[in-house]
């Protein structure tokens, strides 16, 4: 338990460390891009692609925790299926805020009903819809295993949501992904590399974070069944 | 209001090019920096429910476990 306690310190404070380091790169060392990409606002881009990656490791953990779960079923696993999927929702939160505030300054406004925009939105509705059902209904065994088949199916999802550009087009541009131009300078691929880097720190954190909730709700399940049976409830 | 012109794929930004000592243009810095401001309210936001959250799960929790570990000694000594 303090080896636990003191790994998660550490990795906070590296975190925290990498956090500082992103943003005095962003800011302070990287050059802004052409107008018609944003110019200062295209800046966004260095957090705004590496949080979509973070929703896609929350993702990841959902599905992989869920179909573990459905073959057998721990306590672990149901944690950590419901912790991928609240990760992966507060991801792709911030990818749809900071996407749409980029996407007014290069494009002219907020929001299209482009493949890659409309598929994220999905996504991240069906991860929104997981976090709903596992908060407020009950934390039966159907329930856990609905969730569960729940976030195997959502997550079916993401290559959708990654290859959209690729198959049917559209505004968003693909920039670093195959048939992109890339970036026109190192510091703009450093930049981009820390925010990765970053952004799976900060996933890291937030699943250890939401499993440990997740457990917690668990044990008060369990504490207050073995109450009301010693009649103290 | 007039609805926005679609910027077909070949017309969007598929590379960015370096501007060196590019200023802000126009408003960019504005919605540069809301977009950052919105991302860590929310970071924050979340952080903070997760700790409420934790805290009270675990004060219920050895609230009950004190609770059921007094019933358990007092049915011991009966």
């Amino acid at each position: 338990m303090q080896r636990s306690r003191v790994a998660f310190t550490a990795l906070v404070s590296v975190t925290a460390l990498v956090f500082v380091y992103l943003i005095f790169t962003v800011f302070l060392r990287t050059p802004s891009a052409q107008m018609e990409a944003g110019g200062l606002a295209q800046k966004i881009f260095y957090f705004h692609v590496p949080s979509a990656y973070g929703m896609y490791i929350g993702g990841l953990t959902c599905a992989l925790a869920s179909g573990a779960y459905l073959v057998r079923a721990t306590e672990r696993r149901n944690a950590m299926a419901r912790a991928g999927a609240e990760v992966a929702l507060i991801f792709g939160a911030l990818v749809l805020v900071s996407g749409p505030l980029w996407a007014k300054k290069a494009w002219g406004y907020y929001w299209t009903w482009d493949p890659r925009l409309t598929s994220l939105l999905l996504g991240v509705m069906i991860y929104a819809a997981i976090v709903v059902l596992r908060a407020y209904t009950a934390d039966g065994e159907a329930e856990r295993k609905f969730g569960a088949a729940l976030g195997v199916l959502g997550t079916i999802l993401l290559p959708v949501i990654h290859f959209a550009v690729r198959l049917w087009g559209g505004n968003h541009p693909k920039v670093i992904s195959k048939g992109g131009g890339g970036l026109g300078h190192p510091a703009m691929y450093h930049s981009l590399y820390v925010g990765f880097f970053a952004m799976t720190l900060l996933t890291i954190v937030f699943i250890w974070l939401r499993t440990s909730a997740a457990l917690d709700v668990s044990r008060l399940a369990e504490l207050e069944e073995e109450a009301a049976d010693k009649g103290l409830l | 209001m007039a609805a926005p012109a679609p910027i077909s794929s070949s017309t969007a930004s598929s590379e960015f090019v370096a501007v060196e000592g590019g200023g802000d243009s126009g408003n960019a810095g504005t919605f540069l920096v809301a977009a950052y401001i919105l991302m860590w309210l929310l970071l924050m936001l979340f952080v903070w429910m997760t700790f409420k959250k934790q805290r009270a799960l675990r004060e219920r929790i050895s609230l009950l476990e004190s609770a059921v570990a007094k019933h358990t000694h007092s049915s011991d000594d009966a």
